[in-house]
């Protein structure tokens, strides 16, 4: 009761701070879409692969990019206990172009069929006998200009190759670059210039039935095998860039919680005479912190209920090849979530001031 | 039993040959449907002693008893229950909390209780009725006159219908008439609801409404006959 006619009574202080707190918490939740956003750029595609394990070579330091499965590897790990299905998986980096205009792309050969395989949303997948056929991201595809049916070129071991495209996915990015996927033989041929039993199978191999990969670890000798969420975070740079994300994260909470704090503090020393009537009437000092609490979480709320649409609509106005800015419904949780806890131990601060207030100077003071 | 019972209180300020002996000895019984004035100049330990009436300052030695508590016998908190539940305090220029109307002000008696029950609703418009403020219930204290304050104080003092009311100066910030209209309104309230009041003036004439007056000089109270 107290505290809501405290907020409509005295609308110019707390729409102030309504704003302040918006502001805040739009930092606090574009710099979370930003990590979502970072994520995606990354392959967070490879966190949410339905596999139980990534085997990589075990000289590689668990790099996606520079791991080396040989044939031998792959048939052990098919043959290792509990292994119900395995798939292979190359990545190359590389520059496709047409006309004079250059688009680069992780270039991913998978079997088909197998659990490496990304679902087509337009078009068709690349035959398991098909050479040269590429299927892409759409995200490519509308960057570059293309369409399904199209060809793109690539210059590999100075030799320049035409690829057709036979289809569409959704497949993310990978290394900051759109994904084509391809059949394990034409991305041996590029990469290696030659398939079969001489070159490596793939970078990975993606493996499931009831693994774990400590285990996998242990029956098969010279591979390294993770799940795809710790997988995941071993990309070049993404557990790095995660950290710097979540620091900026933490400081704005800290600076969000310490802003509302002051702000609340300053309200509460205003207020320290009818503090003192109301505990003179009876009021415990938990009862006039109550009410404050009430007002640091009504507030962070309205602020939230501004910061999220805003941080929406700048999303949207960003250009898609621009700054990569995601949001999941988590990142509102946990961003709402964290500010609001900030916000209540700022109160803290004025809970200590509340505290300290003497119901005798309700005795003797003139209003 | 009576309302008030002071027991041989004694208030010391500060110590050695710094101490100032606010209140020295003071002693007096009041009954239920009593208005008493407690007057005296300023710095005489007027206020210290209402002070430690209503359970805001702790005496250096002495019993106060209201009905049957022995008032410095409680804690902190059991303070702040006896000051919710026993004790309505009607302050210097009226001090009600200025973002909340005149009806609110007295509902802020039954919030600090726990809960604005539909009870306190109905007892604070009857109050509000009978103080003669019902078109000015939702008002802002700012937009009242210093009259109108002054009786929503009087009702936010008997909402809690508490045993003893305690008043501070309450016709500091009015003119003589309006304060006396107050003051006659207070008396009118105590008494009639078998209340005990005790107000402390430095205004004889105000005094005069009270049935017994209780001066104060340096500390030491004696009764005017």
């Amino acid at each position: 009761m107290l505290a809501l006619n405290e907020i409509r009574h005295r609308t110019v202080q707390f729409l102030l701070i309504v704003a302040i707190i918006a502001l805040i918490g739009y930092l606090v939740v574009m710099i979370s879409g930003l990590g979502v956003g970072l994520q995606e750029q990354s392959g967070s595609w490879v966190r949410e692969l339905p596999v139980d394990a990534v085997v990589y070579n075990g000289n590689a330091n668990y790099s996606l990019l520079r791991s080396e499965i040989s044939p031998q590897q792959l048939a052990a790990v098919q043959a290792a206990p509990g292994v119900r299905a395995v798939a292979p998986l190359g990545f190359f980096s590389v520059t496709t172009f047409r006309d004079d205009r250059q688009y680069p792309a992780t270039l991913i050969g998978y079997d088909h069929g197998s659990l490496g395989a990304p679902r087509i949303v337009e078009g068709r997948a690349v035959a398991p006998e098909e050479r040269d056929a590429i299927v892409a991201d759409r995200r490519y595809l509308r960057r570059a200009g293309l369409a399904v049916g199209d060809t793109v070129q690539l210059t590999v071991r100075l030799e320049t190759r035409t690829l057709r495209i036979t289809g569409a996915v959704n497949a993310g990015n990978f290394f900051f670059q759109p994904s084509l996927f391809t059949n394990r033989e034409t991305w041996q041929q590029l990469r290696y210039g030659a398939e079969g039993a001489n070159v490596p199978a793939g970078n990975v191999v993606l493996a499931d039935g009831e693994v774990v990969p400590r285990m996998l670890e242990d029956a098969v000798r010279g591979i390294r095998a993770l799940s795809p969420y710790d997988a995941f975070f071993k990309i070049e740079g993404v557990a790095a860039q995660q950290q710097t994300v979540r620091s900026l994260q933490i400081m704005g909470f800290v600076i969000g919680g310490m802003v509302i704090g002051i702000f609340f503090y300053v309200l509460t020393l205003q207020k320290v005479p009818h503090i003192g009537i109301l505990k003179a009437l009876g009021a415990s000092g938990w009862f006039v912190f109550r009410q404050l609490l009430l007002q640091v979480v009504l507030l962070t709320l309205a602020g939230l209920a501004v910061a999220i649409p805003l941080a929406l609509a700048t999303a949207a106005l960003i250009p898609d090849d621009g700054v990569p800015v995601a949001f999941t419904g988590a990142t509102y949780g946990y961003t709402a979530l964290g500010l609001l806890l900030a916000a209540m131990l700022g109160a803290l601060f004025s809970g200590r001031q509340v505290a300290k207030v003497d119901p005798i100077i309700a005795l003797g003071q003139q209003q | 039993m009576p309302h008030i019972e002071v027991q041989d209180l004694n208030k010391t300020y500060g110590d050695g040959e710094d101490a100032v002996q606010a209140v020295r000895h003071a002693a007096f019984v009041a009954e239920p449907g009593e208005f008493l004035a407690l007057v005296g100049p300023s710095g005489s330990g007027k206020t210290t002693l209402l002070a430690m009436l209503g359970g805001l300052l702790t005496p250096t030695s002495g019993r106060v008893l209201i009905g049957d508590i022995e008032v410095h016998r409680l804690s902190g908190r059991g303070l702040a229950r006896f000051r919710r539940e026993r004790v309505g305090f009607v302050f210097q220029g009226s001090n009600l909390i200025p973002y909340m109307t005149a009806r609110d002000n007295l509902l802020v008696v039954a919030a600090i209780s726990g809960r604005v029950t539909n009870e306190a609703r109905q007892r604070a418009d009857q109050l509000i009725e009978e103080l003669g403020l019902s078109r000015r219930a939702r008002v802002l204290p700012a937009r009242l006159s210093g009259g109108e304050r002054q009786r929503v104080a009087i009702g936010r003092a008997l909402m809690n219908d508490p045993d003893i009311i305690l008043v501070d100066e309450p016709t500091a910030s009015l003119d003589t008439e309006r304060g006396q209209q107050v003051v006659e309104m207070l008396r009118q309230e105590i008494t009639s609801r078998g209340k005990t009041g005790l107000m402390v003036t430095h205004d004889s004439r105000m005094a005069a409404y009270a049935a017994r007056i209780l001066a104060m000089r340096d500390g030491m109270l004696t009764e005017q006959g």
